[in-house]
């Protein structure tokens, strides 16, 4: 096959994935459904488990931190749960596909579906613990300005960029199998070094440049920084804009490279 | 028109296990030939065929002779490494019972995401669940999710979903020998259907009765490659004589 109609090929995949999004919704709510079978409170398990930790860390940490209660709660939170989706899709990633094995090999469907699905089944497990922010929000009186607004093109920017991250890490760690244990430690340790349980301006010099040179740091920082201080950096904005382009070019490559070699890699 | 044409198709799985090197120099009567140096098996070697409407094909030969990977290169699911094929019309593919199920969902469910895979409407979609729900005969298991469903029963499941969701072309994979004698001769009554409705079927199996009753031309795949083709009884007779003779 020419490779004018690869890239052809693997652009319809992913707008035959879009097309086809009551298969994801549903896949994903599947998803869910099964992961909190038989429990009595369901999915509410999600807004819960959030609101615990969050109480939890601002008791330990708010205390020993040099900013107000309330500054450091709100912004633990909101990094917190930014943070969640972002670290559980990079981590779904690797294995998108990996775990659709048994559609994929057996009905001819767009691959793209499968990446939709995870990132949607995120979102949704996002939603719920954000009913807890809400609630967190209402709770310490944040008063909002017109720039929480900003929060919108946000999340519209996290989620193209949880996409290609999906494409590029499917593709790559179903072909090499030690990638997801190389993502998941990398999680793991990103935790620390990305600002959210400690704010950048009340470190030291080298926690700054950690901030500064991570883009997980900005990923943050455009959803949490219009709702807590109602403003943005345009430096978040920025990195996070030029990742997008970058990350879609080089993934779209790839996924129109290897898009039909996926299958024979499980 | 529907009509499938396989041009000089191979296909090489590539062997990406570390251990594939050490098991070399055995004696191997089944499965296609494995390649050490490339380190990949010849799954199919140069298949060429023509089909045209109200074709009925039988795939046989030994197990790992490529039957399923044809099939599996026919739907769509695995792209050829050489040659291409031509397919016109829409394509309806059964492995087995349990690919493109979601263990933990209902039967209901399943069908449903199907058929929005299927780009069915919802009105199409309401018809085919009727058509399973009738076919199969599943009754209220529909609403139980798959796992407490018997491997006989997710076959009727399957088998009733994929013929149900209307396709030109049907490529079914050893599913004879599941399901019950009642169940097998609906099979049948609906296989006759669809084959009179002028669309294309092939069947892979080593059930040389149910081939010669359903099909009229076989092609037999020996490590990957046609070792014959031609009309059933032809093929199916030399076939049997000489697995006969390896007894």
């Amino acid at each position: 096959m020419n490779s004018v109609q690869k890239y052809k090929n693997a652009a319809n995949d992913i707008l035959e994935g879009i097309r086809k999004n009551n298969v994801w919704f549903a896949m994903s709510s599947e998803d869910l459904r099964s992961r909190y079978r038989r429990t009595a409170f369901g999915v509410l398990w999600l807004t819960a488990t959030f609101s615990l930790f969050i109480l939890a860390k601002s008791m330990v940490f708010g205390g020993i931190m040099a900013v107000p209660f309330k500054e450091y709660t709100l912004y633990m939170a909101t990094s917190f749960l930014i943070w969640g989706f972002l670290s559980a899709t990079v981590t779904d990633a690797c294995t998108v596909w990996i775990n659709s094995e048994s559609w994929l090999c057996g009905i001819n469907t767009p691959k793209s579906i499968f990446v939709f699905q995870v990132i949607f089944r995120n979102f949704v497990t996002m939603s719920y613990s954000g009913i807890a922010l809400i609630a967190i929000f209402l709770l310490l009186r944040q008063g909002l300005t017109w720039h929480a607004l900003m929060v919108i093109p946000a999340l519209l920017l996290t989620l193209i960029n949880a996409v290609w991250i999906t494409l590029f890490l499917g593709v790559i760690a179903t072909r090499y199998r030690d990638i997801v244990h190389v993502v998941r430690t990398g999680m793991g340790i990103l935790f620390f070094v990305t600002p959210i349980l400690w704010i950048p301006s009340t470190m030291s010099h080298k926690f700054q440049l950690f901030a500064l040179y991570n883009p997980f740091a900005h990923a943050l920082a455009i959803v949490r920084d219009p709702l807590v201080y109602g403003s943005s950096a345009s430096i978040s904005w920025l990195v996070c804009g030029s990742i997008a382009i970058i990350g879609w070019t080089v993934s779209f490559l790839l996924f129109a490279k290897f898009r039909t070699r996926i299958v024979f890699w499980f | 028109m529907a009509h499938v044409i396989a041009n000089d198709l191979s296909l090489h799985y590539q062997v990406l296990e570390t251990c594939a090197a050490n098991t070399e120099g055995r004696d191997t009567k089944v499965g296609a030939k494995i390649n050490f140096e490339k380190r990949s098996i010849e799954a199919l070697k140069n298949i060429s065929f023509e089909l045209h409407e109200g074709a009925r094909l039988a795939l046989i030969g030994r197990n790992g002779g490529g039957k399923s990977t044809l099939l599996k290169v026919l739907s769509g699911i695995l792209e050829p490494t050489g040659g291409h094929c031509e397919i016109d019309g829409k394509v309806s593919a059964i492995f087995n019972a349990g690919l493109g199920m979601r263990n933990d969902s209902t039967g209901l469910k399943n069908i449903q995401i199907r058929c929005m895979m299927g780009g069915l409407n919802k009105s199409q979609t309401q018809d085919v669940i009727e058509s399973v729900i009738e076919f199969a005969e599943l009754g209220s298991y529909i609403n139980l999710p798959l796992r407490f469903y018997s491997s006989g029963m997710a076959m009727r499941l399957n088998f009733a979903l994929s013929t149900a969701i209307p396709a030109q072309i049907l490529l079914l994979d050893e599913w004879i020998g599941t399901g019950d004698v009642a169940f097998r001769e609906k099979v049948a009554t609906r296989m006759t259907s669809y084959v009179n409705q002028s669309n294309i079927l092939i069947l892979a199996s080593h059930s040389m009765d149910i081939l010669r009753k359903t099909c009229d031309l076989a092609l037999w795949l020996e490590q990957g490659e046609v070792k014959a083709y031609g009309s059933m009884e032809e093929v199916a007779d030399t076939y049997t004589a000489v697995m006969m003779s390896k007894k």
